[in-house]
């Protein structure tokens, strides 16, 4: 097992584009790394350099101290595990997986006892006659995984390796693919556009915006404490609502103004309230996770500095909770990261959402309590979380005045959901 | 067809109240009449001498008499006793055999260089490029150029010190130099139709062969050949089909300055070759279509056991 460090790494096309800029990122010994992002963020190019199949333009990529810029992907001990899973087709399942060892020439009998016993664990053991053609999408990919599993490489490299799978395949692939990697120790980064991949299988999750590394935190860290807008926009689902609002002080309290209402902020929703006061006067992008927003019916003693008058739009009762869309009157953050995200998740998104700034609606998405009587159409109140509120420089896209110490980082809850 | 009249019952057209007459409907037959010109052209030129060849290989056909009798098997009887008819079939094969040996390897090295290495067009229509050149031409360059008191080639042979060299008028040398000027005709173009299958094998296979730590000697043995095998084998089979009936190229180029079509003596008298002499130099047109009926059972033959033996209609791609 080994570490890996890109230092300073960028790749430059020959047509001119840098899909990776400066890439600085420490990869730990036995570290569950996720590069996650919108398409064409990089992550995939920086997985390939990583491999050698793509040249490095500029910058050291290191491996346990060596330098392998110049090392060709065969001397480089790496294992990949690719989208679509680049198996031999005219191999069985077995043949596949002996091939890397073969080229080692390792011994006939050792490669059968390493084979097989990962087959074992990844049960395929009775597929190991076939060929890939005859296996299911979900057997495939076991596949892939052993046959770089088998390997005992420095690292593994996964490029999107769930991503040709259903939808309940892929929920069950990503505990086991994350269980494996815990059982084998094994140096791992791990590249996907899904969030909740992320989320839910890195040890820590480096988010990835046009080439330009924007986090590297642990996935708790990356919902909770996100550098900016990009980040706060693209992790978690449904998403963090931004809101423009324009930030004074009243009464000795911060407060913001949204739209004609205003609420009350709290001092300790940020680390260092200082650097607040010096966006008083002007506008800001506020946020607040979905699950900050509660029915006001629900929340009888809450104050009424801390509440917001909308209408519901829509609601989904999923039991546990209750997803309630609403619409307030205000203006949402329309900057480019706002859109860039949202044109990757839906290019529909993108046209309401410009066309609700212009008619000045604010779409909210909350979770409320599971005994919310909300119904579409109706008006509603709702309660802030004034606490747990993020803020950003509109120009600038970065998080103001930091995020409290003490996050709430490993308490249980699930920040994403399929 | 079939597609063009479920349509048309299904959706009959304005005025079409009744199904067309005799069940063929407009849009079929006017099909059938755009089919017509190639169909009699498939009759007449290909299909009428097919069986009046087959037909003639029983007559003792003479075209100075124009005029034959049914001899029933003689011809084939006489063949077979024929010691110019073993000549060239032997003849031909060595030429096949070299041919096909130097021209397929030739051209897998061509093929996947480009592959690994170039997508350029330009390059690509250089190798094709010797392909564009009528035979007879090609054979008359290559006569002058192998020529051992004029030809360029023997005079630079000469200042290199192998001395001369009598290509065309060595009984030993007359087959592979033949051979020679038929591979570097062809050898781009069957680099180009190998190309062709390369580049349907995924990129991927080759990514993941090179983590696995494979050579690129070993991605060729292990992924290209066993993934190229149908391509490889259809284009062998066009190939050995095509150079089993060399011609032109024998007839020029042996033929010049005073030399003997199909010699020197009977050192490059090829199969198709003897077929043309007997039939329009000795007027044997009986046994001429008896040994055309030979080679097409021959080549059938040829054809059926690479076909089977490459497995060419399985693909492991896909």
């Amino acid at each position: 097992m080994a570490s890996v460090t890109f230092d300073g790494v960028s790749k430059v096309f020959d047509n001119g584009f840098r899909a990776v800029d400066h890439l600085d990122l420490q990869i730990r010994d036995g570290e569950f790394m996720v590069l996650v992002g919108p398409s064409g963020c990089g992550k995939t190019t920086a997985l390939r350099m990583l491999a050698g199949l793509e040249n490095i333009s500029e910058g050291e990529l290191v491996i346990d101290d060596r330098v392998v810029n110049n090392v060709a992907p065969q001397k480089r001990d790496i294992a990949m595990v690719f989208q679509n899973y680049a198996l031999y087709p005219h191999l069985s399942v077995y043949d596949n997986m002996a091939y890397g060892l073969k080229v080692q020439k390792v011994p006939k009998d050792e490669i059968r006892r390493r084979v097989q016993n990962i087959a074992g664990v990844i049960g395929l053991e009775d597929l190991l006659d076939r060929k890939p053609k005859a296996l299911s999408g979900g057997q495939r990919q076991r596949v892939a995984m052993g046959r770089a599993i088998v390997r005992e490489p420095k690292v593994f490299l996964m490029d999107e390796p769930l991503s040709n799978l259903d939808a309940k395949l892929r929920v069950q692939m990503r505990s086991e693919v994350a269980r494996i990697q815990h059982e084998l120790q094994a140096t791992t980064v791990y590249v996907t556009h899904d969030q909740i991949e992320a989320m839910t299988m890195g040890d820590r999750v480096a988010l990835m915006r046009r080439g330009v590394l924007q986090q590297v935190d642990s996935p708790m860290r990356m919902y909770h404490a996100p550098a900016n807008l990009f980040v706060a926009s693209f992790i978690g689902s449904p998403a963090m609502n931004l809101f423009e609002a324009e930030l004074s002080r009243r009464d000795g309290h911060f407060v913001a103004q949204i739209g004609d209402q205003v609420l009350r902020l709290e001092p300790s929703a940020v680390a260092d309230p200082g650097q607040l006061e010096r966006y008083v006067g002007r506008t800001v992008a506020l946020g607040v996770r979905p699950e900050h927003i509660e029915d006001a019916a629900l929340v009888t003693d809450a104050p009424g500095e801390r509440r917001l008058r909308g209408v519901v739009r829509a609601t989904e009762a999923l039991g546990s909770e209750v997803i309630a869309h609403l619409e307030l009157a205000g203006r949402p953050v329309m900057t480019d990261e706002v859109r860039e995200v949202a044109a990757d998740t839906d290019a529909n998104a993108i046209r309401e959402l410009e066309a609700e700034t212009r008619d000045a609606k604010l779409p909210v998405v909350a979770r409320f309590d599971e005994l919310s009587r909300a119904r579409s159409g109706q008006a509603v109140e709702v309660v802030v979380d004034t606490t747990r509120v993020h803020f950003f420089d509109l120009d600038s896209g970065e998080a103001i005045g930091g995020h409290p110490a003490g996050l709430p980082a490993e308490d249980g809850a699930v920040p994403a959901r399929s | 067809m079939s597609v063009v009249g479920q349509r048309t019952t299904a959706l009959p057209g304005p005025g079409t109240a009744r199904p067309a007459r005799r069940g063929l409907s407009r849009e079929t037959r006017a099909a059938l009449l755009f089919l017509a010109p190639s169909f009699l052209g498939f009759l007449v030129f290909y299909a009428y001498p097919s069986i009046r060849g087959f037909y003639l290989s029983f007559t003792d056909f003479d075209l100075l008499r124009n005029d034959g009798e049914w001899v029933g098997l003689r011809n084939y009887q006489a063949m077979l006793q024929d010691a110019l008819f073993w000549n060239a079939l032997w003849v031909t094969f060595k030429y096949v055999v070299i041919n096909i040996g130097l021209q397929t390897v030739l051209a897998l090295g061509i093929a996947v260089l480009m592959h690994r290495l170039t997508r350029s067009v330009v390059i690509r229509g250089i190798l094709v490029l010797p392909w564009l050149i009528p035979n007879v031409v090609l054979a008359l360059l290559w006569m002058w150029m192998l020529d051992p008191n004029l030809g360029i080639v023997n005079h630079y042979l000469d200042v290199v010190g192998i001395g001369a060299q009598d290509f065309l008028g060595s009984e030993s040398q007359v087959i592979p130099t033949i051979a020679g000027i038929n591979i570097w005709r062809h050898m781009g173009y069957t680099a180009l139709l190998l190309f062709g299958g390369l580049v349907m094998i995924p990129q991927s296979y080759y990514e993941a062969a090179a983590l696995d730590g494979a050579s690129e000697w070993r991605m060729f043995r292990t992924i290209t050949l066993p993934l190229l095998r149908p391509v490889l084998a259809l284009v062998l089979v066009v190939t050995v089909i095509g150079s089993f009936q060399v011609f032109d190229t024998v007839a020029v180029a042996t033929g010049g300055f005073g030399g003997t079509p199909g010699g020197p003596a009977n050192a490059s008298r090829v199969m198709y070759l003897y077929i043309f002499q007997q039939a329009f130099e000795f007027n044997a047109l009986g046994y001429a279509a008896a040994l055309s009926v030979a080679l097409i059972v021959l080549l059938a033959a040829v054809a059926a056991i690479q076909l089977r033996l490459l497995r060419a209609g399985e693909s492991d791609l896909a």
